[in-house]
């Protein structure tokens, strides 16, 4: 009888499971989380067109895109107090420093950011995108093969508050790695030249190797599907 | 329903589990926030993501090996050798690379303690615990007591003993100098000698510098035009290193001097052979093969170093003149700790500061060293882990660990290294050299400071390094190469210099021939009649790295035991006990006794039993304690009283069997795990080849070269599948054109080959897998029910006859083969077809891929495996807090339900991938190294791509010695072995059947 109620539950549970979620998270502006600080994309990427790489400092040459230092936001929002940071938090900023109504940088949102500063505290961002750890997502070979952000992150330079764009499912990758996802010209262009799956598949070609039953099925393969690619 | 679950009871837990599972997978928002938290002010050297090297010295025993330090956000995760160091040569050791379990260890001290001893510990704060020393010392100097105090170090070799020289200087105590093993000789050169001779020297384990020295000793033995180095080893018993002996040469025990004496032409070869039973023949042998091979003596090692061991070492330093080799004795002279154990005892101390490798444990039990510290009104500890000195100490100022410290080293003459923190601290504790700097401070008075005028230990060191690179650019480019060697521009410096080690120390007097031939006398009553040798572990050292999990789970080398301490035993010797593989027994001394269980095996003299040091710890954290016996108590006080040096040889023991062998053993299964049940036999199949060298001459004259050229042809194919025709096979298969994965012709296939004449079975492979590829660590329990989940094995055989006790008995085992085994990569590889869903598969580039995310754990494919290199997690095993700190962020961590295995480090493939296609370019030959490539102290592997023909790998491939393991499976393993090279006819170590039975090998199917 144990038995079968027990394996009567885990059958429940699979069946929660599976039909209460589908994917990491929702992809809907109104799921967006909230912030502990109201920034938004749509200002910074978007009205003053700062761009990507200059808060996501690290998305080219490492698999993380890097989240901003507490530092750089104040490097903009307090011109002048990055250089000498508070050592402590009873060092406060004089007053002329901190944004005033009617300032270009002002916003009520942004002294919650002095806040932080002045305490030497790091911003408790919400995660948005996230893999499960048994995924390697190397941000640098999708950024320097010349994809844009927003082909994976959606409009961000339009967004109040970023939601999750893509599903991020297995498919989805696999799809764009099979080139059956469209790209624009200019990516199109840019992946052919770095990709070294396109490199590889055309020297062998020209060495005359035979390319086995590949060829046919996705002619416009752009990179690795092998599981082992970024599952290890 | 009387156990299980209630029906009430599943449904709570049915309700529970659904709306947190409904929670957890669908809204970040709401249940389960998974935060980003950014630096403040980002760290100058850190790029998230991407690891950050540091050089830095290893220093986990004397050889200071030169390491680079792997770092992910500021925290250690791994350790590699520093390829430009002169000593590590870019490799590491086991223990090496388990430093960074002593850094997260979850055991440390994690801040200064006020102990009152036995009663409770208060965590003070730095200060505080500072100002009681100080306190300490003024009162007792206002009193004109400061001679009471003395401070118990290790020979530093190094700043550290200029400060501290100074340090006890100004306040006018006194410093007692006691290390272990500190006296070996870590200068030696033989990698060209044709002769290597080592008296008990466990030089490829602990003695003097093993991972220099097993990497000449790997040159030594490479085949060279027919001829290859002989290595002898002489002593009572076979660790690792006589393991790996060509000839094993076992005098009766206290008589090695007599052969060394004889070879050294002091005393005649009849006498000798009369003396320690060594026929006369060996003995002219010896001598002339010394003579002729250009030979080295290496020695004594701390198994055999008695009483009379200055003759041993005059001997041997006889035998190596010319060769500019001198054994040393200044730092080995145990005499001054005894005569403080004494003041101590008789109180005659008030305050005691040890920062020694605790003497409470590892010197001999009748020294009585603890009872001696209880009569010491105020003891301090530098200790990092509570151990059995510093358990008994009043206040513990625990040190950095070295991955924590700005320090430098001296290992031999010329070689100064630097120890560079690879991180910030993980607790709060304080480095030695800035503890005594503060208190000099707070002394104040001007006499006290005077010579030590720096605040922080790292400007101390930096005037240290004034005259070696005293520039701020110097400085950087020393740090960068992790230290300044010899072809670094170091002459006619002026200035401090960090002091030379003391390798050079006094020469021992040479003694008299008659007392030459003595045999050196054993103590013991009657009845004790089995003489003891206590041995230097390779995994523990003298047990100071005894509370790694990784080492305690490292089988040893010699018996594959691990978790636990064992009695070695001669076959005969346990028929005569009554005592069977594992049996226990009682081993006890005039100074004490220890129970533990016996390890039977041929590789100890029928008059000797050898038990290892290191285990059987009071005190060092959760996974040492209750583990193994610790050998000290053994022994006496006992010194050679030519040079002071500690003589650890030289008791007799009676041992009585105590208990049968439990059911579960609390040690895995003698032998091997139960994988490999009962394999120290190959039993016909072939495992682990050796040819011998006149053999290896005619391979090649006869141009047998063609055949490796085969395998290479056929690992060439298609994902390196290439069916070959099979009579036997069944019609249509296999399929035409059948494939799996994307298979490209002409793409990379990965491949490896293995020496195994140059594997010395030590292991530092396995903990370097360990370390790269998050393994967890099993325990005991789960060790002996094979489950152990080593990616990487050193399998262990033995030459000659060795199917039944008496065989193994009367042969020598001379021919002992070493074989690392892990997945072997097979091109047409039986696990891939059986799993049910795809998660063991072909990848593009020839490996066999295993996909963790989609494993259900079926075990089909271990069980399918003719390697038995796939692994299985029966639990979810846990990495305690801060182990998990360590873990490498580029392989995803297993859990409960998931077979795993060596992928050739696949990680670092794709990041080498990613670099390339970065750079726009190939991939270069040798730019993938995997962890075990990596560390390797003899260089034993060869990676990479068997596709090029221009390879490192295609090129050791194709060597005659070539063949690959149950190549007759027709599995196409991308591992090729390299046959061992024996210097007589290989014993064939295969069972045979009696002959009456026999059957040709080669018999055709009926």
């Amino acid at each position: 009888m144990t038995r079968v109620l027990s394996l009567a539950g885990a059958v429940v549970i699979a069946a929660v499971t599976l039909v209460g979620c589908r994917g990491p998270g929702a992809q809907t502006a109104a799921a967006a989380p909230t912030q502990p600080i109201y920034f938004m994309h749509s200002v910074h990427a978007g009205q003053n067109q700062i761009p990507c790489m200059y808060c996501h400092y690290t998305a080219d040459r490492s698999v993380d895109a890097g989240i901003p230092s507490v530092r750089v936001c104040v490097g903009c929002h307090v011109p002048g107090s990055s250089i000498t940071p508070p050592a402590q938090a009873a060092l406060a900023f004089p007053a002329v420093d901190r944004p005033q109504k009617g300032d270009t940088l002002y916003h009520h949102e942004a002294l919650k950011l002095l806040d932080y500063w002045q305490r030497q505290q790091p911003i408790p961002w919400v995660r948005i995108h996230k893999l499960p750890e048994h995924v390697k997502f190397p941000h640098m070979m999708h950024v320097n093969a010349g994809l844009k952000c927003q082909t994976c992150h959606g409009p961000v330079q339009k967004m109040d508050k970023v939601y999750q764009f893509a599903s991020l499912q297995m498919g989805w990758c696999v799809d764009c790695h099979r080139g059956k996802t469209p790209l624009s010209p200019a990516e199109e262009k840019s992946v052919e030249e770095h990709s070294s799956f396109i490199r590889q598949i055309k020297e062998l070609r020209q060495s005359g190797s035979d390319l086995g039953g590949f060829e046919g099925a996705y002619p416009k393969q752009r990179a690795s599907t092998d599981c082992v690619a970024c599952h290890y | 329903m009387s156990e299980g679950i209630k029906r009430r009871d599943f449904l709570k837990v049915l309700g529970v589990s659904g709306a947190g599972a409904a929670a957890a997978g669908c809204s970040p928002g709401k249940t389960e926030i998974s935060r980003l938290i950014p630096y403040v002010v980002p760290a100058e050297e850190i790029v998230p993501g991407v690891p950050t090297w540091y050089t830095s010295t290893c220093r986990e025993c004397p050889a200071g090996c030169g390491v680079r330090v792997e770092t992910h956000e500021g925290r250690v995760t791994k350790l590699e050798g520093n390829p430009d160091n002169p000593i590590s040569h870019g490799n590491l050791c086991a223990r090496g690379q388990a430093a960074p379990q002593g850094l997260y260890h979850p055991d440390r001290y994690q801040g200064p303690l006020a102990r009152e001893v036995g009663v409770r510990e208060n965590t003070i704060a730095w200060s505080v615990a500072e100002g009681q020393l100080a306190d300490r010392i003024k009162a007792l100097r206002a009193a004109g007591r400061g001679n009471r105090i003395v401070f118990l170090t290790k020979r530093y070799d190094g700043t550290m003993d200029r400060l501290v020289d100074d340090w006890v200087a100004a306040i006018g105590a006194r410093r007692v100098i006691y290390d272990n093993w500190k006296d070996q000789n870590r200068a030696l050169q033989f990698a060209d000698a044709g002769y290597l001779l080592s008296f008990g020297a466990d030089f490829l384990e602990t003695w003097g510098s093993p991972v220099d020295y097993a990497w000449q000793y790997a040159q030594m033995r490479d085949a060279r035009n027919g001829k290859r180095g002989k290595f002898v080893w002489v002593g009572p018993h076979r660790p690792l290193t006589g393991l790996n002996a060509d000839e094993w040469v076992a005098p009766n025990p206290g008589t090695e001097h007599v052969l060394a004496q004889a070879l050294a032409g002091r005393v005649d070869v009849p006498t000798a052979s009369r003396t320690t039973g060594v026929s006369t023949e060996v003995i002219d042998r010896m001598a002339r093969e010394f003579r002729e091979g250009n030979g080295v003596a290496l020695g004594p090692g701390a198994a055999i170093a008695g009483k009379n061991q200055a003759q041993l070492i005059s001997a041997i330093d006889a035998l190596n003149a010319g060769r500019g080799a001198v054994s040393s004795t200044a730092d080995a002279d145990i005499r001054p700790v005894l005569e403080l154990v004494q003041q101590m005892r008789g109180g005659g101390i008030e305050l005691l500061l040890v920062d020694a490798p605790d003497p409470g444990y590892t010197l001999p039990g009748s020294v009585g060293f603890n009872d001696a510290l209880k009569k010491v009104p105020y003891k301090v500890s530098f200790a990092t882990f509570p151990d059995a000195t510093s358990l008994e100490c009043d206040l513990v100022l625990p040190n950095h660990h070295f991955l924590e410290s700005w320090d430098d080293y001296v290992p031999r003459p010329g070689v100064h290294e630097i120890v560079q923190p690879g991180m910030r601290p993980v607790f709060n504790t304080k480095q030695t050299g800035d503890v005594l700097l503060s208190v000099a401070q707070l002394l104040g008075t001007p006499n006290v400071s005077a010579g030590i005028t720096a605040t922080t230990y790292y400007d101390y060191l930096r005037a240290s390094w004034a005259a070696v690179a005293g520039s701020r650019d110097a400085w950087r480019d020393a740090v960068l190469r992790g230290g300044v060697y010899p072809a670094a521009p170091a002459a006619g410096v002026t200035g401090f210099v960090p002091p030379p080690p003391s390798t050079a120390g006094a020469a021992v007097p040479v003694p008299a021939g008659e007392s030459a031939a003595q045999p050196m006398p054993f103590e013991g009553e009657s009845d004790a009649q089995l003489h003891l040798v206590v041995y230097p572990s390779y995994r523990f050292y003298d047990g100071r790295t005894a509370n790694r999990p990784w080492l305690l789970e490292l089988p040893d080398p010699v018996t594959k035991v691990s978790w636990g301490s064992v009695v070695e035993v001669h076959p005969r010797t346990a028929d005569d006990l009554g005592v069977e593989q594992g049996d226990y027994v009682t081993v006890s001394s005039a100074y004490g006794k220890l129970t533990a269980p016996v390890y039977v095996w041929p590789g100890v003299r029928p008059d000797t039993i050898a038990i290892q040091a290191g285990l059987g710890h009071p005190a060092f954290g959760r996974f040492t304690e209750g583990k193994g016996v610790n050998p000290n108590v053994l022994l006496p006080a006992a010194y050679d009283p030519a040079t002071g040096r500690a003589a650890s040889y030289g008791v007799r023991v009676k041992v009585v069997k105590e208990r049968d062998k439990p059911l579960n053993l609390p040690f895995s299964p003698v032998d091997g795990r139960l994988f490999e049940a009962g394999n120290r036999l190959q039993r016909d199949r072939e495992i682990a080849e050796a040819v011998s060298i006149a053999d290896l001459a005619g391979l090649q004259k006869k141009g047998e070269g063609e055949i490796p050229g085969e395998r290479i042809e056929e690992l060439r194919g298609y994902g390196g599948f290439t069916p070959v025709p099979v009579e036997t096979a069944p019609a249509g298969y296999p399929p035409p054109e059948s494939r799996y994965g994307q298979y490209i012709q002409g793409a990379t296939r990965w491949a490896m080959t293995v020496d195994l004449n140059r594997c010395i079975g030590c292991g530092a492979c396995v903990t370097a897998c360990y370390a790269e590829n998050n393994i967890p660590v099993v325990g005991p329990k789960e060790v002996a029910r094979g489950r152990a989940l080593e990616w990487m094995r050193i399998e262990r055989y033995f030459g000659p006859g060795s199917d039944d006790a008496q065989a193994m008995a009367d042969d020598a085992t001379d021919d002992v083969r070493f074989l690392p085994m892990f997945c072997q990569q097979c091109g047409n590889a039986p696990c891939e077809t059986v799993c049910p869903v795809y998660a063991a598969y072909h990848t593009a580039d020839g490996l066999n891929g295993q996909v963790y995310n989609r494993c259900v754990g079926t075990r089909y494919c271990a069980n399918n495996c003719p390697y038995k290199v796939r692994y299985f997690n029966w639990w979810t095993y846990e990495f305690v807090e801060p182990l998990n700190w360590q873990l490498n962020p580029d392989v995803a961590v297993r859990e409960k339900g998931v077979m795993e295995k060596c992928t050739f480090c696949v990680q670092r493939i794709r990041e080498v991938e990613r670099t390339a296609q970065a750079q726009n370019r190939p991939i270069k030959d040798g730019e993938v190294v995997p962890a075990c490539v990596q560390t390797c102290p003899t260089e034993v592997f060869t990676f990479g791509n068997i596709q090029d023909p221009n390879s490192e790998v295609t090129q050791a491939a194709h060597s005659v010695r070539s063949y690959r393991v149950f190549e007759e499976l027709n599995t196409q393993p991308a591992i090729v072995y390299l046959k061992r090279v024996t210097l007589g006819e290989p014993k064939h170590s295969t069972y045979r059947e009696p002959p009456a039975a026999a059957e040709p090998a080669n018999a055709p199917a009926h």
